[in-house]
């Protein structure tokens, strides 16, 4: 052991003052401090590993993905949901007529209704979705096609919204508000719901059409220009609607707080889909309390006001109820991937074990004897 | 000279593995949002999030000294990336600019959504595991001899293999490293001095992982200053 603990920095110094030609005390050294960061000696953490330490590894993983599959499977087997596809397409379904009789300049609109029966109650909030099928609602060119400035309420771009808005930015020599593709698109069938007594009275049920979009969207990214002026005729007095809308943006709704671009269902619109078949929130079934579910068991029908053509481009539409749970609606996916996942670990690792158990030791017990 | 680093054979499994692990960063989100009723927006944060997370568990799995720079360039790296995402998506930078800027709020929806972090975590998961496995195989069919009993002192082991031990020993006041000493005089004065000489015991447990340069033993004569 060293008896005596020198100074290292010193002794550097020393050496190369005596070395030096000139002696000159004056040079400044160019080599590096001395330091422990600068001369890579920091003290480290150096797992070692071994077989003993990975192998469990791979069935920890495996341990932890498979009960969190099997919640979630489990979690999402015990959300109730129920589809019904109204795009009419076959002869037999009642929205056939609908759907082939479809023209833009129709003013009286095409009702139709659907009946269905649900076997279980559904508790709790249940939602309501309206989907759609091979609606590419995340191809580039639709994407871009908004103005968020103008959705933002300013003035400026409300008669001068940007060039992506193409072709569909002026219409009759003024601009339209709200521009673009994406606004032009709006889904604008109405659903309504109705349960029916077993003696055959028809209860409407209440559908709530505030807090659907996100809070953010609402208040933040979305907001009528002119302030706080209610007079939405006035201020967007200059524009023009959308073509394919057949009301203009300021008569969405007779509520002030739902109308223009804040109007919600306008909001859950712009915010564009994933995936060609997507669905998006269109109202809520709140409970009444906790004795009566919110849908009992019974006969239900969907009256259906068909505006949204789906035909040319070949897309289905359907309306979803669902209650909701922690992580959503009905997903399994997710669940069998985590318990895919976990068992694939699971197997991988006994794999290892196997190998590791027939190739390892003959390694080891080569060496010891000598 | 051997190309033990790149090859044919390097090249095409690292191709195979970035194709695989792209595959499973873009279809597993896939999977899980052709259920929901979550967005655009949503979905590319699902993915990046899960790239971030893929990443990091790559750099851990490859990093053999973990000293504190180490450790705390990783949990910066991943504040950075939480805080930037939150900072690009916050409504005062969309008021700023609108068509730059026009994922405002989708962060903070989409962070407080337990999808996403599922979704991320299940992803990151499946995406290292090819890389996990091959370590593992590399591991067991090679077993470094770390863990073996060595005896100390001067009992009779022979040298070789089994003294493949690191030797990154905290708080030694001599160590000092090779590119240290070749800022000096170097080891010509300790080679010619015969100081490694006199010290003929097998060193305990430790040695230089470097082959070039002397052993360091610790009964050896006090380093003089010439």
């Amino acid at each position: 052991m060293m008896a005596s603990s020198y100074n290292a920095k010193e002794e550097d110094g020393h050496h190369s003052g005596a070395s030096g030609p000139g002696g000159g005390t004056a040079v400044k050294s160019k080599k590096p401090d001395n330091t422990a960061f600068k001369q890579q000696r920091l003290p480290a953490w150096q797992p070692i590993l071994t077989a003993g330490t990975v192998l469990p590894a791979f069935f920890v993983i495996g341990l932890i993905f498979i009960p969190i599959g099997i919640g979630l499977f489990v979690t999402s087997n015990n959300i109730k949901e129920y589809e019904i596809d109204y795009t009419g397409i076959e002869m037999s379904s009642p929205c056939f007529n609908c759907s082939q009789n479809f023209s833009w300049n129709s003013t009286t609109p095409c009702k139709c209704s659907v009946s269905f029966s649900l076997d279980q109650p559904f508790e709790s909030n249940v939602f309501m979705y309206y989907g759609l099928s091979n609606f590419y609602q995340n191809h580039r060119r639709y994407v871009k096609s908004r103005d968020d400035s103008q959705l933002n309420g300013d003035k400026a771009s409300l008669t001068n919204p940007s060039k992506e808005c193409e072709p569909y930015r002026t219409s009759d020599k003024k601009f339209i508000a709200p521009c673009g593709a994406i606004a032009n698109s709006l889904f604008n069938d109405t659903l309504d719901l109705f349960f029916i007594d077993p003696n055959g009275t028809r209860t409407r049920i209440e559908l709530v059409k505030k807090g659907i979009a996100w809070w953010t969207d609402k208040h933040v990214k979305f907001r009528n220009p002119g302030g706080n002026n209610l007079n939405l005729t006035a201020v967007f007095i200059d524009t023009a609607k959308p073509v394919n809308w057949r009301k203009p943006v300021y008569e969405l709704d007779t509520d002030q707080e739902n109308n223009g671009f804040i109007n919600e269902d306008f909001i859950v619109w712009m915010r564009t889909a994933a995936l060609p078949t997507f669905r998006k929130l269109y109202r809520i079934i709140q409970r009444k309390n906790s004795m009566t579910p919110t849908l009992p068991r019974g006969n239900y029908t969907l009256d259906i006001t068909y505006n949204y053509p789906v035909r040319s481009f070949e897309g289905r539409k359907r309306m979803i109820l669902s209650t909701i749970s922690w992580m959503g609606g009905k997903n399994p996916f997710l669940g069998i991937a985590y318990i895919t996942v976990g068992s694939v670990c699971f197997f991988l690792g006994v794999v290892l074990l196997i190998i590791h158990h027939k190739y390892g030791n003959r390694n080891n017990s080569a060496d010891i004897p000598n | 000279q051997r190309q033990e680093l790149f090859n044919g054979w390097q090249v095409a499994g690292t191709l195979l593995f970035s194709f695989y692990t792209s595959l499973v960063h873009f279809f597993l989100p896939l999977g899980v949002f052709h259920y929901s009723t979550l967005d655009y927006q949503t979905f590319a944060l699902t993915v990046e999030t899960a790239v971030i997370f893929s990443v990091t568990a790559e750099i851990i799995l490859q990093t053999g000294f973990w000293t504190k720079f180490n450790t705390a360039s990783l949990f910066l790296s991943l504040a950075l990336y939480f805080v930037s995402t939150l900072i690009l998506h916050s409504p005062g930078l969309h008021a700023a600019a609108p068509t730059d800027y026009y994922f405002p709020g989708a962060s903070l929806n989409a962070f407080g959504n337990p999808l996403l972090w599922l979704t991320a975590l299940v992803t990151a998961g499946t995406a290292i595991l090819p890389s996990l496995t091959a370590r593992a195989i590399t591991l067991v069919l090679n077993p470094s001899d770390t863990h073996r009993v060595h005896s100390s002192g001067l009992t009779t082991l022979p040298r070789g293999p089994l003294e493949m031990q690191s030797c990154f020993q905290r708080g030694d006041p001599q160590r000092r490293s090779s590119y240290a000493m070749s800022q000096g005089q170097g080891f010509g004065r300790l080679i010619t001095s015969g100081v490694g000489l006199h010290n003929t015991a097998p060193p305990q447990d430790r040695r230089e992982s470097d082959l070039d340069a002397p052993h360091k033993t610790d009964t050896s004569a006090p380093m003089t200053s010439q």
